[in-house]
């Protein structure tokens, strides 16, 4: 329960940040081209808080319903504007002045972002380095000659200093060809290799879940004795009567080896008794284990509550640090906000053309399942996470969409080309079309998070 | 047995007298706080089926389906609706596939406790929307209500007489699609009296026709959904506030299903007639 706590703490905070900088955005452009704003609101509905200030009294409101904001301006079609106030309403402006207004909402995302990656690039991002467990030789990678150990350097000449790179990298790749990925790796004994890796076909979105997984390329993991380092109160292990320091020999007469092995076992029997033997002071100890039973992302899992510790060690030489002089992070800042932008773009048109599976829209639950995992590592992870929604924010306000500000744009479009305002009864059925298409988004999105979560 | 039946009656002819009056008489927002009050009742239960035990995290739930209906009433009908519609007919896929649920064994399931509001609240502002939306809405309302009643009726007897195939084995072994083709065809006749009485023009009823149909369709889906969740906590009822009857979700199941899609296409309707200015 606190765990979903804490991750609607995490979303709320960064939606509020987003919403008010996007905002900001349409209200600092507004007030520099001096059209009279009359309300800044963040959130929507009933005002919790409200401040009136400035010459124009502008109304600063912090409202209930925190999915969004607005900011209202003097406008001819909204309610009666006085004569001496009209060259101050924003429908009275020209073209560019509106389209301006309209534009900075998400420009100022995008700037947010850049900020954002900045931020990260000069504190130093956490990453695991791209290190390769055992290839299963039945995959593309085994296929391709990949070894065990092998360190991923880069993919077609991209220097991918993480697994988050490499997924990236790799992602972005796959939208643009079908042509093989040239893998540059530094094996065991430290020589430098090129893997030529074939993709198995455009249908990789296709797939849910991990696809770099499924080329073969898994992370490189610690073997350990199946030994239990530490225990977490009042689950299943715990009561069971597993202490910490007993080594797991058998489950069910089933011989277990590694750490992994144990894992393995657990997970794959939920609320399933489970006769267990372990060693302990040099004799054997018979136990009975109930895994409980977990909601995951991979549907329901067993769950026990014990961790080891001998990997931890083994592990830290698999951290790495990735960080950039100011001048350097700002390009390269820049750099992964276009990159990020037009990988949105790019999976946005395949799902539309069906090349891509509905089932990757992601809605607010998991969005904010994935502010609490990226705010509960770091905040370098916090900050990278709130640069992607906020690029997300940016481009998908800027979809053609009535009601959203791309919308707007569309409509100025139209007005370009005609010469004269899209008249109100089309904005009408315009803003309904849009509303629909919206909100039947956000069916999809909820359906796809909350059947991910129902498993 | 005997006791059990006419508990059973009695229960349903005072339920049914209330609601109806409540609907003819009350004003839209009084309406709501009564109906209100049986959406928590049913967000209750949804939560304990849902894995929520302790009192304490089901009035929790209960708070929070509360806070979000009063969110949801300020969103524009249409988008509502919309979002409702959206929902039912992955839902219905997913139904149609026939996958068992996965067993929630004891456990708290947030993906169904998510699933609540989205499936009690548009079916809410729905009743709600099409109750206030004019003078003689109040009858309109109790016409789109009982299309789950009559859909209810036509499964019921014609699943009886030649029911086989089954339509959804791993979630409610009685339904056939049998029935669902009586369901159908009692509520066409149903929808062609109710374009006789309320369409204002012959291509206005025979949407209408249609737009009945759809609804009752989709009831059955909703009635199905409620099942898998009860499948999911292994209960044969989602309470029993009702004598005789189960619980109160047991009761409006088919109804949260039905009235985003109705009133939806009652929108869409009313477009059409009476073009944007009505919107």
């Amino acid at each position: 329960m606190s765990n979903i706590l804490f991750s609607a703490a995490a979303f709320i905070v960064a939606l509020g940040a987003l919403v008010t900088f996007h905002e900001f955005g349409h209200y600092w452009v507004a007030r520099r081209l001096n059209v009279k704003v009359l309300r800044f609101s963040v959130g929507f509905g009933r005002p919790l808080w409200r401040r009136v200030a400035g010459a124009d009294r502008t109304e600063y409101v912090i409202a209930a319903i925190p999915l969004g904001g607005y900011v209202k301006m003097l406008d001819e079609r909204e309610g009666p504007v006085a004569p001496q106030e009209r060259a101050r309403a924003f429908n009275t402006q020209s073209l560019p002045r509106r389209t301006a207004i309209v534009v900075a909402g998400p420009l100022f995302n995008f700037i947010l972002a850049i900020a954002a990656y900045w931020c990260t690039f000069v504190i130093g991002i956490n990453g695991i380095t791209p290190l390769l467990g055992e290839v299963d030789p039945q995959t593309a990678a085994g296929r391709a000659g990949f070894q065990q150990e092998d360190r991923i350097v880069s993919v077609n000449g991209e220097p991918t200093p993480t697994w988050s790179r490499v997924r990236i990298v790799i992602l972005e790749q796959a939208l643009d060809s079908d042509a093989p990925l040239l893998v540059q790796v530094q094996d065991a004994q430290g020589g430098t290799a090129t893997r030529t890796l074939p993709l198995p076909s455009r249908s990789l979105l296709k797939e849910e879940g991990d696809f770099i997984g499924e080329l073969g390329l898994v992370q490189w993991f610690p073997d350990v004795p199946p030994r239990i380092g530490g225990l977490l109160e009042d689950h299943a292990a715990a009561r069971a009567g597993i202490a910490v320091g007993d080594l797991v020999l058998r489950a069910d007469g089933t011989p277990i080896n590694t750490w992994r092995e144990w894992v393995t076992y657990v997970r794959g029997r939920p609320l399933q008794d489970i006769r267990l033997v372990v060693e302990r002071a040099g004799g054997e100890v018979e136990l009975q284990l109930r895994p409980g039973l977990k909601d995951t992302d991979a549907g329901q899992i067993g769950y026990i509550g014990a961790y080891e510790v001998e990997s931890r060690p083994l592990l830290a030489r698999m951290r790495t640090t990735v960080r950039y002089d100011p001048i350097e992070a700002a390009a390269q800042a820049l750099e992964r906000t276009w990159d990020m932008t037009t990988l949105t773009l790019r999976v946005l048109g395949k799902l539309l053309t069906g090349e891509a599976a509905l089932r990757n829209i992601s809605g607010p639950i998991t969005i904010a399942q994935y502010a609490g995992q990226t705010a509960s590592i770091g905040i370098d992870h916090y900050l990278n996470f709130l640069a992607l929604i906020s690029i997300s924010l940016g481009v998908l306000n800027l979809l053609p969409i009535p009601v959203l500000d791309g919308g707007h744009l569309l409509y100025f479009a139209m007005e370009a080309v005609t010469r004269k305002p899209i008249s109100e009864r089309v904005q009408m059925y315009g803003q309904q079309i849009g509303l629909m298409i919206l909100f039947g988004l956000m069916g999809l999105a909820f359906y796809n998070d909350i059947a991910r979560l129902m498993g | 047995m005997v006791n059990m039946l006419k508990l059973r009656v009695m229960t349903a002819l005072v339920l049914a007298a209330a609601i109806v009056s409540a609907i003819l008489w009350l004003e839209t927002r009084w309406l709501g706080l009564v109906l209100g009050a049986v959406i928590l009742l049913g967000a209750w239960e949804w939560g304990g089926l849902s894995g929520l035990h302790k009192p304490a995290a089901r009035t929790a739930y209960v708070a929070g389906m509360a806070l979000l209906a009063a969110g949801a009433s300020l969103l524009p009908g249409t988008a509502l609706f919309t979002l409702g519609c959206v929902w039912w007919l992955l839902v219905s896929l997913r139904i149609l596939r026939g996958r068992p649920p996965a067993q929630l064994g004891g456990g708290i399931s947030t993906g169904w406790l998510l699933a609540g509001p989205i499936t009690l609240l548009p079916a809410y502002i729905a009743i709600l929307y099409l109750h206030g939306s004019n003078a003689s809405s109040a009858l309109f309302l109790l016409y789109a209500m009982c299309i789950v009643w009559v859909a209810d009726i036509g499964a019921y007897f014609t699943g009886r007489r030649w029911g086989k195939h089954p339509l959804a084995p791993a979630i409610s072994p009685g339904k056939t699609w049998e029935g669902v083709a009586g369901a159908l065809v009692l509520v066409t006749v149903y929808g062609l009296l109710g374009g006789w009485w309320f369409g204002p023009s012959p291509g206005a009823a025979t949407l209408l026709v249609v737009l009945v149909v759809a609804a009752g369709g989709v009831s059955v889906v909703g009635d199905l959904f409620e099942s898998l969740l009860k499948r999911a906590a292994q209960r044969k009822d989602s309470g029993n506030l009702l004598p005789g009857h189960g619980g109160v979700l047991d009761r409006i199941d088919s109804l949260t299903a039905a009235m985003p899609v109705f009133t939806l296409g009652a929108l869409g309707l009313q477009w059409i007639e009476g073009g944007a200015a009505a919107a």
